[in-house]
């Protein structure tokens, strides 16, 4: 189990924190994802777990041993995908993953079958400078599994991919936790944070403003509403309504009544939604 | 246009300004200012030392030495101390005088070997110190004409400054552009350029206009603290104008051609260590091969050296050479530029 | 040990791409050859002079026994030659008279050189007879300091090209994905290290030979190399730590390689009393170690006290430094 207990960090020294007193537990074998805009605090958390950032307040511990105990021993376990592709551009995509493998005192794949796993087999004697950005994701992604890692760390891993690799390696991503894989995953992509993680933490200036599995908190905080297109002085406008909402009841009313409607879908509420519920503010923001 | 180059211009002096390359080229600016001022001194020599030592009963050697005005810690009482002194002198010659029965010897002790020529010139030297002594009164059937004057002498301290001036202002310009090139192609910010009405040839004059300013600015900064106002303050600007802009242009027409500073390393230090061997022609005067005089650093220091400290020659070849160069510079530049730096990715 | 060799491997795969490798072994032998080819003639530069043809041809017969003559056609040719701007008095005749010609900006040496070089062709006879001994085989000021100072420079551009890989992976945060394996920081500065040891060696022994020929000894050689290894290191970690990215590496190297270059050499122009001044610094002893070996014993240390030296004060910077910028190399929360 991953604890993390009163996590606080302040980048500059001068009482402006990042992240403030967050706390939480990753289960063996869990999916816990991270949701949050930019500038929310994911990527300073996830540096902090890892190690690349020194730990100032508050605790991680991982099976009980706190990580300022770490040794040689917990990067054999571990693997980090980066949000930003951080690789040696003059380097094939096989050379990046052999020289990467050679680190590491654990067994390791085969480059070659992982470039195979997240369809670069083609590519794999091409420079990465070549690769394109979605390539670039998917190289640093199957790095990350370069050592059978007991614990993923996922920034972004479906950024910049297209709908079909997304699916891919939302794939492997599965198949990993079936294998008792504890997964740590950071994204602003409510979909994708739907889809696969066990339990989602809202992050949102530092702080969790919630945090249980998706279900639960659409159970919780989702409210269904309508989201009706209309045309008003020549342009097509729309608006969501909270039918739990009198408030809303009404305008919805009044809009049907008094406006050309083009379009009219009811909807469950979203983590998004609720995300702007709880904060006022978008995922994408 | 005019708009759009003064847009370009001043972001370009800005990001120029906020490169730590700067705050390093003013930190050796401080230190050649106090390095010129106080560390070298007005009279040093970089010539052979001479020591002498008289065994003669006469003592014509030392004679003529201290009326040469070489002084008593040069002249040796003894054979082995002037060796002493030799040998732990790298750059010094011994000269032995001995005079038996009124025929003159003259032992040379050195370091390595000399040339032939120059063993007959240190001899003629010795010669014509001592025939004095010998009877041989007469002077030589020569005349001695000046074209110009004689120019005063400059001490060897602000003599340093022509080539100083010369690497520091001009010829960093040929890295400084580098440097500010693969920046922005790091940034991508080259790409952001390409898709504006900019063009190449504002790129061009911009980038170099930004780094003659910098140059001139530099340069006086560089020659009023070590040797004041009293030069023609307008033709020293335009040679380092001039300058600036044939190097900036250069430096950034060999950039071009690579990806990142770890690819231009080895060329463009290259490239500036050959610009910076006229520097040995100024040092030994003897040194100027035809191929030499050819790199363009190597006029900008003799011109320099002849605005800073007059003897009359004519400046009129390196006030035709500049503008010309300057042109030559930047139409290679701007071809460089327009077909490669332009159209990358094409 | 598997991990430094693993990431040495990849150092010199990403450095022969683009040939960036052979272009930092080839440009210093390159140097090496060209100022072999041009160091005689600048060390054997002594008197240079423009004659007239008109002149008496046993005058100039008897002026080549003193300097390089260029002979010109006539007066008008040895005036054009003289108002060029290096410094070559002219030697013209007119209704019979000899005339020395000069510019007027001529150093005060080469007048004298000019003024007793035609005094003596003139005069015709010698009085003095002269005899010429070396101390020793020591080369010039000027093939000491240009040869060195390239020796020098071949002892720190390893170095410097491991500093622009640790830039590399900084500014593309591969270095992020070092700092989550079990790569430990020494291993990563060791594996660095290590290979920019090798280059050097490689640069300094070709360049070593270029300069002075195979005679040179070759274990003593090994051993300049060995105590140079730790200042190798240092500048691996000055350019490497101080950095962020090339740029900022670049102003590094301009502070960092006149420093290297010109301490040693200033030295050579310093008296005795002064060298003192010197001797805590690293490079200064390197010189002396150098100097040793290519142009025998010298008067400041025997070579294994120069060598000692070298290594122990290096060795300090050397922590130093690693205290300084060990943070700055790869991001360690732990």
């Amino acid at each position: 189990m991953i604890e993390v207990r009163n996590l606080s960090h302040d980048y500059s020294g001068k009482g402006n924190y990042a992240v403030k007193k967050i706390s939480f537990q990753i289960d063996r074998g869990e999916i816990f994802g991270f949701l949050g805009p930019s500038g929310a605090g994911k990527s300073t958390v996830q540096n902090i777990m890892t190690g690349l950032l020194k730990l100032q307040a508050g605790e991680v511990t991982y099976g009980k041993v706190p990580i300022g105990n770490m040794r040689k021993q917990f990067f054999n376990r571990i693997g980090v995908s980066f949000e930003h592709p951080n690789l040696y551009a003059k380097l094939s995509g096989y050379e990046n993953l052999r020289y990467f493998a050679g680190l590491f005192d654990v067994p390791t794949r085969s480059p070659l079958e992982l470039l195979d796993l997240v369809g670069l087999r083609e590519s794999a004697y091409k420079k990465a400078a070549a690769y394109s950005k979605g390539m670039k994701q998917r190289l640093v992604f199957a790095r990350a599994l370069i050592n059978d890692p007991e614990i993923l760390f996922l920034d972004e891993p479906t950024a910049s991919l297209d709908p079909v690799t997304a699916a891919n390696v939302k794939d492997i991503i599965l198949e990993k936790k079936k294998r008792g894989v504890t997964i740590f995953l950071t994204t602003h992509n409510m979909y994708t944070a739907e889809e696969i993680c066990d339990r989602v933490a809202f992050l949102n200036d530092g702080n969790i403003v919630a945090m249980d599995t998706p279900r639960d908190l659409k159970l919780q905080y989702g409210e269904k509403s309508v989201r009706v297109e209309y045309r008003e002085d020549n342009k097509v406008k729309t608006d969501l309504f909270f039918l739990s909402r009198d408030e809303d009841r009404l305008a919805l009313q009044n809009l049907v009544g008094h406006k050309e409607i083009q379009t009219l879908h009811s909807q469950e509420a979203s983590l998004e939604q609720i995300f702007i519920r709880l904060t006022g503010r978008g995922l994408q923001a | 246009m005019i708009r759009r180059f003064f847009a370009l211009f001043s972001q370009d002096l800005v990001i120029a300004s906020r490169n730590a390359l700067m705050w390093v080229l003013l930190g050796a600016l401080i230190i050649i200012i106090l390095t010129v001022r106080l560390v070298i001194p007005a009279d040093f020599e970089m010539g052979e030392t001479q020591y002498f030592y008289d065994k003669s009963a006469q003592g014509y050697l030392e004679t003529a030495a201290r009326l040469e005005g070489f002084d008593q810690e040069r002249i040796m009482g003894s054979l082995p101390e002037l060796e002493q002194v030799v040998a732990a002198d790298q750059n010094s010659i011994g000269i032995i005088f001995e005079d038996d029965e009124a025929v003159p010897r003259v032992t040379i002790i050195h370091h390595g070997a000399i040339s032939l020529e120059n063993r007959n010139l240190i001899a003629a030297a010795i010669e014509d110190s001592l025939r004095p002594y010998y009877g041989f009164s007469g002077q030589p059937d020569l005349q001695v004409s000046y074209l110009r004057p004689a120019a005063e002498k400059v001490p060897q301290n602000q003599n340093a400054v022509p080539p100083l001036l010369a690497f520091e202002v001009i010829v960093n310009g040929f890295m400084m552009v580098a440097v500010l090139l693969f920046q922005e192609k790091m940034e991508g910010t080259i790409k952001a350029y390409r898709v504006s009405p900019g063009g190449p040839s504002i790129y061009v004059i911009s980038k170099a206009a930004v780094f003659a300013l910098i140059g001139i600015f530099y340069g006086l900064l560089m020659v009023i603290p070590t040797i004041g106002f009293s030069f023609n303050i307008l033709l020293f600007l335009i040679v380092l104008f001039f300058g600036s802009l044939i190097y900036t242009w250069l430096g950034l027409a060999v950039a071009a051609f690579f990806n990142n500073i770890s690819e231009w390393l080895f060329i463009g230090i290259a490239l500036l260590m050959i610009n910076m061997t006229p520097v040995i022609s100024y040092g030994w005067p003897s040194f100027a091969p035809r191929w030499l005089t050819y790199i363009p650093s190597y006029p900008i220091i003799f011109g320099l050296r002849e605005i800073l400290f007059p003897s009359g020659r004519s400046l009129a070849e390196l006030f035709i050479f500049l503008p010309l160069a300057a042109l030559v510079a930047y139409l290679v530049c701007y071809l460089v530029v327009k077909n490669k730096l332009m159209r990358e990715g094409r | 040990m598997r991990q430094i060799i693993n990431i040495m491997k990849q150092d010199l795969a990403t450095a022969l791409r683009d040939n960036i490798l052979l272009y930092m072994i080839i440009a210093p032998l390159f140097l090496a050859l060209v100022i072999k080819a041009f160091l005689p003639s600048i060390e054997s530069a002594g008197l240079n002079l423009a004659v007239s043809a008109d002149l008496d041809s046993e005058i100039i017969a008897g002026l080549n026994n003193y300097a390089v003559v260029e002979l010109l056609e006539d007066n008008q040719a040895v005036t054009g030659r003289v108002e060029m701007i290096d410094a070559v008095p002219g030697v013209i005749t007119e209704n019979g008279q000899i005339i020395l010609l000069l510019e007027g900006n001529e150093p005060e040496d080469i007048i004298d050189a000019a003024r007793v070089a035609l005094t003596a062709v003139i005069e015709g006879e010698t009085i003095i007879s002269f005899e010429y001994r070396s101390l020793d085989e020591s080369a010039s000021l000027m093939r000491e300091i240009i040869t060195l100072s390239l020796m020098m420079l071949a002892l720190l551009l390893g170095g410097v090209v491991s500093g622009f890989n640790i830039i590399d992976e900084k500014d593309s945060k591969a270095v992020n994905a070092l700092a989550v394996t079990p790569l430990t920081l020494s291993q990563y500065i060791t594996a660095r290290t290590v290979l920019a040891f090798l280059i050097t060696a490689i640069i300094t022994s070709g360049t070593a030979t270029i300069l002075f020929g195979l005679g040179i000894d070759y274990l003593k050689l090994v051993a300049v190399l060995l105590a140079s290894s730790l200042i190798i290191a240092f500048f691996c970690l000055v350019v490497g730590g101080f950095s962020n990215n090339q740029v900022s590496a670049i102003a590094v190297i301009k502070v960092l390689m006149p420093a290297y270059m010109v301490i040693p050499i200033a030295s050579l122009f310093v008296s005795e009393k002064w060298q003192t001044a010197f001797y805590l610094f690293p490079n200064y002893w390197q010189f002396q170690m150098l100097r040793g070996l290519f142009f025998g014993e010298n008067l400041v240390a025997p070579f294994w006290w120069s060598l000692l030296l070298t290594l122990v004060l290096s060795a300090v910077l050397l922590v130093v430094m690693v205290k300084i910028t060990g943070g700055r190399l790869m991001p360690r929360g732990r």
